[in-house]
C-alpha cells in the first residue's frame, strides 16, 4: 500500500498539464462615458499542440456591462486566440472606477484512475478589468494611411484612409478633398464627406469616392483634410485614357554632406524610382536657398529613366558664406512632376583649427630642444678639447 | 690621438645629424602653416565624401508595437529595419540588433529577463530596389522577460566600415500564465481515513506574480461535493473533506481531527489564498515553483473509483 502511494506521489509531480497564459493580465477602459461604448482585447495562448477549450464568464460588479466576441474557443501552440472584449456601461451609473473579472477557464485537463480518488485540475486565469465611468466627453482621432490611385478618365476617384477613434464619443469624422491643377494654383473641385460612423476606441477604413467627370486628363494634387482628427495629407494622382500605360515617378531623396566649409564644393546627389508602367524621361529642377533668398537654381539633363530603375541626378553646389542652405526640388517627368523633396546644408567659415596649429607647435618645441641639444654639444666638446689638451702637453 | 679623433668624429657626425633634423622640421613647419590656409590663394579639396554615404535607417519595426509572450516557452520576437544604402545594398556589411528593458541599457549582459543580443541579423537585399534592405533581428523572447518598455536597437555597418545606429521602443504586455499538472492522484484510500499528502507544484509560466484561487467541485461547479464515486452507499465526498495547505508539509499519518488543524478545507465557492508567486528570475533553473500539498478524507459509505474537479486559478498580485 504504501509503495503503490509513493508512486502515485512520484507520478503526479512529473504530469504535466496544458500551460495557459492571458496577455495583458490586467485591462483598464479608460474615460468611458455612461452608456457609452469602449473595445480591448486580451490574447489567450497555450503550449499544447492539441487545441484546449476555454470558456470565458465575466465576474465581479460589472460582469453584465462586459460583452466579448465568443462565450468560448481553442488554443493551441502557436495559434493563440484574440478575445475582443467590449465595456458597455448603463446609462445610469454613477462616475467612478469599478472593477471585475473576465475568468477564462480550461476544460478538464487530465482523467480519473480506476479504483483511485483522483481530482482532476482545470486552471482558470482571471484578467482583472477596470472601468472607469466619467461624464466628460473626449472626441479624439487619428487618420492614417492615406492614399489614392490613378484612374481612368470617367471612373470615380477614390481616395483611401484609416481613421482611430481615441475618443470617448461616437464619431462621424468631417473630411474635405480639395482637388488642385498641376501646378497647385487652383482649387478645382472641392467635396465634403462626414457619413461614417466609428465606435470609441475602434478604427475604421474610409474609402471616398469623387466624381472625375470634369477633369481632364492629366496630373492632379488632393488635400484630403480629416477635419476632426486635424489630419491631412496631401496626394497626387492621374486622370488617364482608357488603356493607357501610367506614368509614375518618386523623388526618393536629396542627398548631400550634412556639413561643409566656405568655397568648397559640394556634390549633390537627387534619386529618382520610376514605378510606373512605362519609361520615362525626367530632370530635376530645385533650389538652394539661403534664408529667403535663392542663392542657386539647380537643374539637371534629361535622363531615360526606365521602369522600375533608380536614377541619379548628379549636381555640385559652391557654398560662398556661411548659413544654414536648404536644397529643395522636384522630378519632372512625362508632363508631371514629384512631391517636393528637400535637405539642409550647414555651411561654415574656415578657421584655424587647434589641430592643424598643434603640429607646428610640436616642431616648434622639438627644434628648441635640437638647438638646446646643439649649444650643450658645442659646450661639453669645448671642454672637453681642453682637456684633452691638457694632457697632451 | 686615435681616441680624440674618433671623438671629433662623433661629435662632428651628432652634430650634422642634428642640424639635419633642425632643416627638416624648419621645412616640415613651413609647409604646415603654408596647408593650414590662413590666406585666399590656398588650393581648395573637393570633398567628394558622396562616394561613401553612411546608411540610414528609416524604419524599425518590433511586431507592430507590442508583444505578446507565450506561457513557459518562447515567443519569436521580430525586430525589423529598413535600412537604405546609396551605395547599393550589396555594401551593407552586418547588421546587428540589441532588445532590451528600457530600465536596462545597451551594453547591458544578456538576460532572459532584460537583454537579448542578435549579432547577425538577417538580410532581405531583395526587398525594394537596389539600395533597400529588409534586416530581421529575430530574437526569441523568453515567457519571462520583464513586461513594460522595451528598446530596439539596431545598428548597420556597411564596407567602409561606417556605422549608424537607430533605436525604436515596443511594450512587453505583462502575461499571466500558470501551469499545474493535469490531475491529483490520492491513490488508493479506505473508507474512514485521510490520504497521504499529496504534493502538486504550481509554476509561474507568465511575467507577473499571482495568488491563487481554488474552487472544488464534483459533477457542477457550486455542488459542494469534492467527488463522486462508482460504489457505495453515498457515493460522493463533500468538498471540505479535499483540503490544502499553500505553505507547509506534513507528510505523517494524520487523523480527520489533525488534517482539518493542519489544512484548509476546498470550498465550491472560490477562495482567493495569499500565494504571491513571483515569475522565474534564473535563466538556468525554474524559480518560479512553490509546491502545495493536499489530502482528501474518505468517509464511510464511499468505495470504487472517485473523482472531482480542482480549479486552480491565478489572479495577478502586488506589483511585478
Amino acid at each position: 500500500m504504501s509503495f503503490s502511494v509513493f508512486i502515485y506521489l512520484s507520478v503526479t509531480g512529473l504530469v504535466s498539464a496544458v500551460n495557459v497564459g492571458i496577455s495583458p493580465a490586467t485591462t483598464t477602459f479608460e474615460g468611458v462615458l455612461r452608456g457609452g461604448y469602449s473595445e480591448k482585447s486580451v490574447v489567450v495562448s497555450a503550449d499544447s499542440e492539441k487545441p484546449v477549450l476555454i470558456d470565458v464568464e465575466p465576474r465581479g460588479e460589472i460582469a453584465e456591462w462586459i460583452n466579448y466576441s465568443f462565450d468560448n474557443f481553442t488554443v493551441s501552440m502557436g495559434k493563440p486566440y484574440s478575445l475582443k472584449i467590449t465595456a458597455n456601461p448603463p446609462a445610469d451609473v454613477p462616475n467612478g472606477n469599478y472593477t471585475g473579472f473576465l475568468r477564462f477557464m480550461t476544460a478538464q485537463l487530465g482523467e480519473g484512475v480506476e479504483g483511485h480518488a483522483v481530482s482532476v485540475v482545470r486552471t482558470s486565469l482571471d484578467l482583472t478589468i477596470t472601468v472607469e465611468i466619467t461624464d466628460i466627453e473626449v472626441k479624439e482621432c487619428m487618420a492614417y494611411n492615406f492614399g489614392v490611385k490613378s484612374v481612368e478618365k470617367g471612373d470615380d476617384v477614390v481616395f483611401n484612409f484609416e481613421v482611430l477613434n481615441r475618443g470617448n464619443i461616437k464619431l462621424k469624422p468631417r473630411t474635405v478633398i480639395n482637388i488642385w491643377d498641376q501646378d497647385q494654383l487652383e482649387i478645382l473641385k472641392s467635396q465634403e464627406f462626414s457619413d461614417k460612423e466609428i465606435l470609441p476606441t475602434t478604427r475604421g477604413n474610409f474609402s471616398l469616392r469623387m466624381d472625375s467627370k470634369s477633369l481632364e486628363l492629366g496630373q492632379y494634387w488632393a488635400d484630403v483634410s480629416v477635419i476632426d482628427c486635424y489630419n491631412s495629407q496631401t496626394l497626387t494622382f492621374d486622370i488617364l485614357e482608357p488603356g493607357a500605360l501610367k506614368a509614375e515617378g518618386v523623388l526618393l531623396g536629396i542627398l548631400t554632406n550634412k556639413t561643409a566649409e566656405v568655397n568648397t564644393n559640394v556634390p549633390i546627389e537627387v534619386s529618382f524610382k520610376n514605378i510606373g508602367e512605362k519609361d520615362v524621361e525626367a530632370y530635376f529642377k530645385g533650389k538652394v536657398t539661403l534664408g529667403d533668398k535663392i542663392i542657386q537654381v539647380l537643374e539637371t539633363d534629361k535622363m531615360n529613366v526606365p521602369v522600375s530603375s533608380i536614377e541619379i541626378f548628379s549636381l555640385f553646389f559652391t557654398p560662398t558664406e556661411p548659413g544654414r542652405y536648404v536644397i529643395s526640388g522636384r522630378v519632372f517627368y512625362s508632363g508631371k512632376k514629384t512631391f517636393e523633396s528637400s535637405t539642409v546644408l550647414e555651411v561654415f567659415s574656415k578657421r584655424l583649427a587647434w589641430k592643424s596649429l598643434l603640429l607646428p607647435l610640436v616642431y616648434i618645441a622639438l627644434m628648441l630642444l635640437i638647438g638646446f641639444l646643439f649649444f650643450k654639444i658645442r659646450k661639453e666638446k669645448k671642454l672637453y678639447t681642453d682637456k684633452l689638451r691638457q694632457i697632451k702637453k | 690621438m686615435v681616441y680624440f679623433n674618433f671623438f671629433q668624429l662623433s661629435i662632428f657626425f651628432l652634430e650634422a645629424a642634428l642640424l639635419f633634423f633642425l632643416f627638416f622640421l624648419f621645412f616640415n613647419i613651413i609647409s604646415q602653416i603654408a596647408g593650414a590656409d590662413v590666406g585666399e590663394n590656398v588650393t581648395i579639396k573637393s570633398e567628394l565624401e558622396i562616394g561613401n554615404v553612411a546608411p540610414i535607417i528609416q524604419n524599425i519595426d518590433i511586431e507592430g508595437g507590442t508583444i505578446n509572450l507565450n506561457p513557459n516557452t518562447t515567443k519569436l520576437v521580430n525586430c525589423s529595419a529598413l535600412v537604405v544604402d546609396y551605395n547599393g545594398d550589396s555594401t551593407i556589411q552586418n547588421v546587428s540588433a540589441r532588445l532590451f528593458d528600457n530600465s536596462f541599457t545597451y551594453a547591458s549582459p544578456d538576460d532572459n529577463n532584460s537583454h537579448y543580443t542578435n549579432n547577425n541579423c538577417s538580410l532581405d537585399i531583395s526587398y525594394g530596389d537596389e539600395n533597400t534592405v529588409l534586416a530581421s533581428c529575430l530574437f526569441n523572447v523568453w515567457y519571462y522577460a520583464n513586461a513594460g518598455t522595451w528598446n530596439c536597437s539596431v545598428f548597420v555597418l556597411d564596407l567602409s566600415n561606417i556605422s549608424v545606429s537607430e533605436s525604436n521602443t515596443t511594450q512587453v504586455l505583462p502575461l499571466l500564465a500558470l501551469s499545474v499538472p493535469s490531475f491529483i492522484d490520492y491513490g488508493v484510500v479506505n473508507a474512514t481515513e485521510v490520504s497521504n499528502e499529496n504534493i502538486t507544484n504550481v509554476t509561474n509560466v507568465g511575467n507577473v506574480m499571482f495568488n491563487l484561487s481554488l474552487t472544488g467541485y464534483s459533477y457542477s461547479l457550486n455542488d459542494n461535493l469534492a467527488m463522486n464515486c462508482t460504489l457505495g452507499a453515498i457515493k460522493n465526498i463533500s468538498v471540505e473533506h479535499e483540503k490544502y495547505n499553500l505553505t507547509l508539509s506534513n507528510n505523517s499519518v494524520l487523523t480527520l481531527a489533525q488534517a482539518d488543524a493542519t489544512y484548509t478545507n476546498l470550498s465550491s465557492t472560490t477562495a482567493v489564498g495569499k500565494f504571491n508567486l513571483d515569475y522565474r528570475t534564473n535563466d538556468t533553473i525554474q524559480d518560479a515553483i512553490n509546491a502545495t500539498y493536499w489530502r482528501i478524507y474518505v468517509p464511510l459509505g464511499v468505495a470504487g473509483s472517485c473523482q472531482g474537479n480542482i480549479i486552480f486559478g491565478a489572479v495577478q498580485s502586488g506589483a511585478s
